[in-house]
């Protein structure tokens, strides 16, 4: 489950969500990884862009790979203006064992870092800055570039 | 459309020289193409560029254009690159009418 709100991410409503959907599930293992807005270099806040046709399929590639070891995803990110201490990201694992949901968390949220389509900006002085050297350019980056 | 009416909308786009130029290009190496393609170029996040509709057949044509592109140049080495929302790894990518092409510049989530 993938879902994307156009505003900060209400952490508790959303654990304690998916918490009682999976609760009867037979899951040994829930563990969720929840990604806060850090006050750092004089941010006021972060904001995102979301490309979802290539973000849903990034997302159904890797809950196809997580149901194959019987473990579930769920993820949940904001679009636009985010403050200090709010939430922006807040990634999830159930599975029968801990061991899978304790590596797939590790993968997941690497691979998100690497790859999901989304874009951040700091928020400062109220302008909108993109993150450049925070970003990682998706793999097989660079095609259309010249050729050397 | 034809192949004069390329021209002429590409002349609005300050293109003429560089879409004559793949014409050349295309009718020496293939001689199939006859009826204009209309492609779609999107630039997503950081990327301050409106999309474009270009004429070309597959991804080495979009190159030779977006490397003449002040606005977009700089991106190029960072960007990748999906037609229909399917991230692509070869210029040697054949398309269609209609194709949607997306540039994606450097990701950070969370």
């Amino acid at each position: 489950m993938l879902s994307i709100y156009d505003s900060a991410l209400d952490v508790p409503k959303l654990l304690k969500e998916w918490y009682e959907s999976e609760a009867q599930s037979n899951y040994g293992a829930y563990i969720p990884f929840v990604g806060t807005v850090r006050s750092e270099d004089g941010i006021d806040g972060l904001s995102f862009d979301i490309y979802e046709p290539i973000l849903n399929s990034w997302f159904e590639a890797w809950q196809k790979k997580a149901n194959e070891k019987g473990a579930v995803i769920k993820m949940a990110h904001s679009r636009g203006d985010v403050m200090l201490h709010e939430s922006s990201y807040i990634a999830a694992v159930f599975s029968p064992k801990r061991r899978v949901a304790l590596e797939f968390i590790d993968e997941f949220v690497e691979d998100f870092k690497a790859s999901a389509p989304i874009w951040k900006y700091d928020l400062i002085d109220g302008k909108r800055v993109y993150a450049k050297k925070r970003s990682t350019a998706i793999k097989g980056s660079g095609i259309l570039g010249a050729k050397s | 459309m034809k192949r004069e009416e390329v021209k002429v909308f590409y002349f609005s786009k300050n293109h003429s020289v560089i879409i004559q130029h793949l014409t050349y290009l295309r009718y020496n190496k293939e001689k199939k193409h006859k009826d204009i393609f209309v492609v779609k170029v999107e630039f997503l996040g950081p990327i301050q560029k409106e999309a474009l509709e270009l004429d070309i057949v597959d991804l080495n044509e979009l190159a030779v254009i977006l490397q003449e592109d002040e606005e977009v140049k700089e991106w190029l080495e960072s960007c990748a690159v999906a037609v229909n929302d399917t991230l692509v790894s070869s210029l040697e990518c054949p398309l269609k009418d209609g194709d949607k092409i997306s540039l994606l510049p450097p990701v950070c989530g969370g």
